[in-house]
């Protein structure tokens, strides 16, 4: 029988940073983009992003669009947040929270990360429908009563 | 922030209570359908249409926000930078109502630059008698049905409109 003593660090290949990064790999994506809109860099984590190439994000996102004041005066140490958006990350519908910072290293850039958390939300959607419908149902009684 | 290739460009956000029919009405106007289901929103959707006011086109870029009593829970940075919004009340659930001009009074905190239309929506599911008898805290800009789409066109032009005029006037 293996003893768990026997379950030493190094069996392992991966460093916790790296096993950290491939863990988040497959919930994050990280966009760079000029403040007039040009995307710079993707790590296509979540998807390729292949339409949002070479052109102003502004032109293909409208949330994005409605932004750009926002991004023209983003301050050096502020976070923009924008938690559980209904997005289509090209053809993945689902529900990511955004945030957007400056470059560390050039405040030109916005780093825009986008974090899936569909799973997550589509389970509490699924809480807040049934609380909703609850509460409707419970004033329109309410009402039949009064009335 | 507001000048696009195609012209002028203006977010505005739909706020009120959960189910008073925000989303439908957003619906209504964009794709001209009423959706049949119920599905709450939740956190944010973002629509867009355009619109043409005589020479000029705007576009409304339409921030859906999921359904809130209390104004202050919405995160700042939904209503950051929002030109206009549309505060809805659903005409029959008196809970969507009766704390609107409070509502109102923080939405106006949150966002003090932000033009502002009242929707009376579910306009019909009462009878003109009951339209009459109803003593809302806020009298609303228009009085809308997501489901016959009466007056949402319009309201949605209008507030165009009044961030259009807006602009010509602060410039
Ligand atoms: N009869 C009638 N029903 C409506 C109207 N507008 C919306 N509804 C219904 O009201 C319910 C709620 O509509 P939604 O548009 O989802 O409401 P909402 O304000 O977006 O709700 P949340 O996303 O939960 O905040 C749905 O069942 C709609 O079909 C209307 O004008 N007339
Ligand atoms: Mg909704």
């Amino acid at each position: 029988m293996r003893c768990f003593t026997t379950w030493r660090k190094s069996w392992f290949m991966m460093t916790l940073q790296q096993l950290k990064a491939h863990v988040l790999d497959h919930s994050a994506q990280v966009i760079v983009f000029q403040k007039d809109g040009l995307m710079v860099d993707s790590c296509h984590t979540l998807s390729g992003v292949k339409s949002w190439e070479n052109k102003s994000l502004y032109d293909s996102i409208s949330l994005l669009r409605s932004m750009q004041f926002a991004f023209s005066h983003i301050g050096n140490e502020e976070v923009i947040d924008i938690p559980c958006v209904d997005f289509v990350l090209e053809q993945r519908q689902g529900y990511y929270d955004f945030t957007f910072s400056l470059h560390p290293e050039n405040p030109d850039l916005v780093v825009w990360l986008v974090k899936d958390q569909t799973r997550v939300y589509r389970y509490y959607a699924a809480i807040q429908q049934e609380r909703n419908l609850l509460r409707l149902e419970k004033e329109y009684k309410e009402r039949g009563q009064s009335a | 922030m507001d000048s696009t290739k195609q012209g002028i460009s203006k977010k505005i956000a739909l706020l009120g209570s959960h189910a008073v029919g925000k989303t439908s009405l957003i619906s209504r106007f964009v794709t001209r359908e009423f959706p049949n289901e119920y599905l709450t929103t939740i956190g944010l959707r973002v629509d867009q249409k355009t619109v043409q006011l005589g020479d000029l086109t705007v576009e409304l870029i339409i921030w859906d926000i999921a359904g809130q009593d209390d104004p202050v829970r919405i995160p700042q940075y939904y209503l950051n930078g929002a030109h206009g919004y549309i505060f809805v009340v659903d005409l029959s659930r008196e809970s969507t109502w009766s704390q609107m001009d409070h509502q109102i009074q923080v939405l106006e905190a949150m966002m003090p630059k932000a033009k502002r239309l009242v929707a009376g929506n579910k306009k019909d599911l009462l009878s003109d008698k009951e339209l009459q008898e109803l003593k809302l805290p806020v009298t609303p800009d228009f009085l809308t049905s997501a489901f016959t789409g009466e007056n949402v066109d319009e309201m949605f032009h209008h507030l165009a409109q009044i961030l259009v005029h807006d602009d010509a006037t602060t410039a």
